[in-house]
C-alpha cells in the first residue's frame, strides 16, 4: 500500500508542476503575433485609425540582404473607438494570436484631446501583459504612416524609433519618456503629462503637454529648451551664440536645476536656480584664452537661456498647464494640499517663477 | 505510533518564522495602507511590526513558563483540557481563511501578468498540491526545506528591489508624512497585520528548536520579525519613490507592476519576470506548507515525527485553503474579506488571546509557586 500512496502523491506533485508552468497560455512563436508598434490617429468626427506594427517573420540573417526595408514590417489597420476593440479588429484580420507583451513604441496623433489620452493609457495599463517600457510619441495624424515606416538603419525586430527613445548619447536633450512614467504622470495630481513631439520630418526637439482638456499643447523649440533646463535634462546641447560679428559654438552644453516650490500669495512661488556648463567649441581664432572674454560669453549664455527658461514658464501659465511638476512637488510635500487645495484647484494656477542661471565654460581644444 | 521529534536548529527556525509571516502576501502590499495614510504609511508599518515584536515575546515568553511542552499540551495546561483546543481551532481557521484570500489573489495574479489563458484554478490547486507535499513530511524536512530555499528566494527579491531602484522617481514622494490622522493610522496599522498573521508558529516550533545555540529562540524569532519589517520599510520607499503615493492606492499589484518595470540591457537577460514568477511562487508554496504543517501540529494528534493521521489533517487543512481560494468570486470581494473582515478581526483575536494566554500561564505558576 505505500508504494501506491507514494505513486499517487509523485503522480499529484508531477500534475501539480507541470500545470504551474501555465500550459493553456504555450504558444509556439509561429502562433504569435508580437506587435513592435502601435500607432492611434485620432479623429473628431468618426472612430479612430488604429494601426498595428509586426515583423515581417521572413526576415531571418540569411534573407536580411535581399528584403527592402521597407519589406520589414507588415500592418494591420483597424478603426475602432477603444483599445479593447481595436485589439479584437485586429485579432480578426490576423492569423496569429495578437500580443502585446513587447510593444515598443505607442505613436498617437497631436489632435488627440488630453481625456482621450487618459482612455487611451488607463485602458493599456489595465492589461497585465502589455509592455509598460514601451515609448511614447506624439506626431501629426497625417505624418503617422510616414514616420513608422522600417528605417534602412535597423533590422526587425529592433525599431528606428525605440533605438532613438532609448538611445542616451543620441539625445542632446533627453525628452523620450516610458509609458508608465506618462500613465503616472495622468494620475499624479499638480502635473501636466508630457510625451516628445516628432516633427513631420522625423525630428524630436519639441514636447507635447496635456492640460485637462483640449490637444496636446507644442511647446517650440525654445520653449522646450527653457523646459529641460528647469527640469535637468539637458545632457549634451549644442548652443549658438554671437555677440557683435562674432559667433560662438558651446557644446556638451548640461547641468542641473535646483528647485524650491511653496505656497505664498495665493499662488505658487518657485524659485529655480539652474546651473549648467559646457564646453567652448567654436570662438574667433585667438580669443577665448581672455578671462573677460570666457566671462562675457558665460554671461551672454546664461542670459540666453534665461530667456528660453521664461518663455518656458510663460507659455505654461498661458496655457495653464505644469509641465515642470512645480504643484506636484509641492503636494509630495504637503499631502493634505491634494484633497483641500489651498485656493481652489491647481490647474488654474499660474507659477510665479525666480530664475538664476548660471553658466561655467571649459575651454578645452588645442588653440585658443 | 509517535515516535520522538527531531529538533530543528536555531537558523532553520529562523528561516521557518521569516516564511511563516510576509513571505506569502507581500505582493498585496502597500496598495491597501497607502489608500489609508498615504505617506504616513511608514507609521503603521512601525505598528504592526511592534505588535508583532510585541506578540512574538509574549508568546516566547509564554513558552518558557510552560517549560517548553508542545503547543497543544500548553494551551491545555494554561486554559482546560477543553478550552485549549478549541482557542487554537479558532486561531487555526482564521488562518486558513487569511491563507485562502491570500492564495486566490496570487492566483488571479499570476492569471493578470503571467498566464492570462490559464484558469487560475489551475495554478491555485498545483499550490496547493505542492504546498501539502513538502508540508505532510517530518519537521526536520520542512525546515532543510525552507533553509534551503528561502534564502535564495530573499537573495534574489533583494536583488529585484535593488534593480527596481533604478526607477525611482521621485524621492520626495517617499517622505514620510506625520500629519496623518490617528483614525487613519490605526486603520492603516490594521490593515498591514495580515503580513505578520501566522498560526502561531513561534510558539508551536519554540519546543522543538535544538537549545545548544548561542541565541534564544525567542531572540531568534524577534530578529526574523525585525528583518521582515526591514524588508517591507525597503518595499514600502521604493514603491511610493518609484510611482508616487497617488497611483498606487488603484494599484492591485503595485509590487509586481513596479517589477515589471524594470528593464536591463543585456544581451541574455532583459526582464526580471521570470525570477519574479518562480521566487514568489516557491515562496508563497513555503508559506503555505509551514502553515497547514504548524496549524496541523497545533490541532492534530501528539506530536511525533511520523504519525499518517497527521499526514491526513495536514492533507486536509492544506486542500482546505485551496477549497476556500476557489470560492472566492472576485478580486474584489477578496480584498474586502482580507483587508476589512479577516485582517481586524484575527489581529483582534490574537491580541486577545494571545496576551491573555501569557498572563494565565504566569498567574497559574505563580499560585502553583506560591501553594508549593
Amino acid at each position: 500500500m505505500r508504494w501506491r500512496a507514494r505513486l499517487a502523491t509523485a503522480a499529484a506533485v508531477l500534475l501539480g508542476l507541470v500545470l504551474l508552468a501555465g500550459c493553456w497560455d504555450q504558444l509556439g512563436i509561429s502562433d504569435r503575433a508580437t506587435a513592435l508598434m502601435v500607432s492611434v490617429a485620432w479623429h473628431p468626427s468618426r472612430r479612430s485609425d488604429w494601426t498595428f506594427y509586426f515583423p515581417n517573420p521572413t526576415v531571418t540573417v540569411n534573407s536580411q540582404s535581399q528584403i527592402k526595408s521597407t519589406q520589414q514590417l507588415y500592418t494591420v489597420a483597424v478603426a475602432a473607438d477603444s483599445w479593447a476593440s481595436a485589439e479584437r479588429a485586429a485579432q480578426r484580420l490576423l492569423d496569429r494570436h495578437l500580443y502585446l507583451g513587447q510593444l515598443q513604441v505607442i505613436l498617437w496623433s497631436s489632435n488627440l484631446p488630453a481625456q482621450a489620452v487618459t482612455t487611451l493609457v488607463d485602458a493599456y495599463n489595465r492589461q497585465g501583459i502589455t509592455s509598460k517600457v514601451a515609448y511614447l510619441g506624439v506626431a501629426r495624424a497625417s505624418s503617422l504612416p510616414d514616420l513608422l515606416q522600417a528605417s534602412p538603419q535597423e533590422v526587425v525586430p529592433r525599431l528606428k524609433w525605440q533605438h532613438i527613445f532609448s538611445c542616451g548619447p543620441c539625445e542632446a536633450i533627453h525628452l523620450s519618456e516610458t509609458f508608465w512614467h506618462v500613465w503616472d504622470d495622468v494620475h499624479t495630481p499638480g502635473m501636466s503629462p508630457v510625451v516628445p513631439y516628432i516633427t513631420t520630418t522625423g525630428a524630436l526637439g519639441h514636447i507635447a503637454v496635456y492640460g485637462r482638456q483640449g490637444p496636446a499643447v507644442i511647446f517650440t523649440r525654445r520653449q522646450t529648451l527653457g523646459w529641460a533646463l528647469l527640469t535637468s535634462r539637458v545632457t549634451r546641447e549644442v548652443l549658438s551664440l554671437s555677440r557683435g560679428t562674432a559667433h560662438y559654438a558651446l557644446t556638451s552644453v548640461h547641468g542641473h536645476a535646483t528647485t524650491h516650490v511653496a505656497w505664498a500669495g495665493g499662488r505658487l512661488s518657485v524659485q529655480a536656480h539652474v546651473v549648467m556648463r559646457g564646453a567652448l567649441a567654436q570662438a574667433p581664432y585667438g580669443t577665448a584664452g581672455r578671462p573677460s572674454e570666457i566671462r562675457a560669453i558665460e554671461t551672454a549664455t546664461a542670459r540666453m537661456l534665461l530667456a528660453d527658461c521664461q518663455a518656458a514658464v510663460r507659455q505654461a501659465n498661458a496655457q495653464h498647464v505644469d509641465p515642470f511638476g512645480y504643484a506636484r512637488t509641492l503636494l509630495f510635500e504637503h499631502p493634505q494640499w491634494v484633497d483641500h487645495p489651498p485656493g481652489g484647484g491647481w490647474s488654474s494656477v499660474p507659477s510665479h517663477v525666480a530664475f538664476t542661471v548660471s553658466f561655467n565654460l571649459t575651454t578645452p581644444g588645442v588653440t585658443s | 505510533m509517535n515516535q520522538p521529534v527531531e529538533p530543528i536548529s536555531s537558523g532553520q527556525y529562523f528561516w521557518i518564522i521569516m516564511v511563516s509571516v510576509v513571505a506569502g502576501s507581500v505582493y498585496l502590499w502597500p496598495a491597501y495602507v497607502v489608500r489609508l495614510a498615504g505617506t504616513g504609511a511608514y507609521a503603521s508599518l512601525l505598528v504592526a511590526t511592534g505588535v508583532a515584536a510585541g506578540i512574538t515575546l509574549l508568546q516566547a515568553a509564554w513558552m518558557r513558563r510552560m517549560a517548553y511542552r508542545p503547543y497543544a499540551a500548553a494551551m491545555k495546561a494554561t486554559w482546560s483540557p477543553w478550552l485549549g483546543p478549541v482557542l487554537t481551532w479558532v486561531t487555526m481557521l482564521l488562518m486558513l481563511a487569511l491563507d485562502a484570500a491570500v492564495l486566490y489573489l496570487y492566483g488571479e495574479l499570476l492569471q493578470t501578468f503571467f498566464y492570462p489563458a490559464t484558469p487560475s484554478w489551475v495554478t491555485v490547486g498545483a499550490i496547493g498540491v505542492l504546498a501539502v507535499w513538502i508540508a505532510i513530511r517530518s519537521l526536520t524536512v520542512v525546515a532543510r526545506n525552507v533553509q534551503f530555499w528561502f534564502p535564495l528566494l530573499l537573495a534574489s527579491f533583494v536583488l529585484v528591489l535593488a534593480l527596481a531602484t533604478g526607477d525611482m522617481r521621485f524621492p520626495v514622494a517617499a517622505t514620510p508624512n506625520l500629519g496623518v490622522p490617528m483614525a487613519s493610522l490605526a486603520r492603516a496599522s490594521v490593515a498591514t497585520w495580515f503580513l505578520y498573521a501566522n498560526p502561531c508558529t513561534t510558539a508551536a516550533l519554540m519546543p522543538h528548536v535544538r537549545r545548544t545555540g548561542r541565541w534564544r529562540a525567542g531572540t531568534v524569532a524577534l530578529a526574523a520579525i525585525a528583518l521582515e519589517g526591514l524588508i517591507l520599510f525597503s518595499i514600502l520607499y521604493t514603491a511610493l519613490a518609484t510611482l508616487g503615493p497617488a497611483v498606487i492606492p488603484d494599484m492591485t499589484w503595485p509590487i509586481i507592476y513596479m517589477f515589471s518595470l524594470i528593464h536591463i540591457s543585456s544581451f541574455f537577460v532583459q526582464d526580471v519576470g521570470m525570477l519574479v514568477l518562480i521566487t514568489w511562487t516557491i515562496a508563497i508554496i513555503l508559506h503555505l506548507a509551514v502553515h497547514s504543517y504548524v496549524a496541523a501540529w497545533n490541532v492534530g494528534p501528539p506530536v511525533g515525527g511520523y504519525n499518517p493521521r497527521r499526514q491526513y489533517l495536514v492533507a486536509g487543512l492544506g486542500f482546505a485553503i485551496v477549497a476556500g481560494a476557489l470560492s472566492v468570486g472576485s478580486v474584489a470581494e477578496a480584498k474586502v474579506w482580507l483587508f476589512q473582515i479577516l485582517t481586524p478581526v484575527d489581529l483582534g483575536w490574537t491580541v486577545a488571546v494571545v496576551p491573555a494566554t501569557a498572563l494565565l500561564a504566569w498567574w497559574r505558576t505563580r499560585r502553583a509557586t506560591a501553594h508549593g
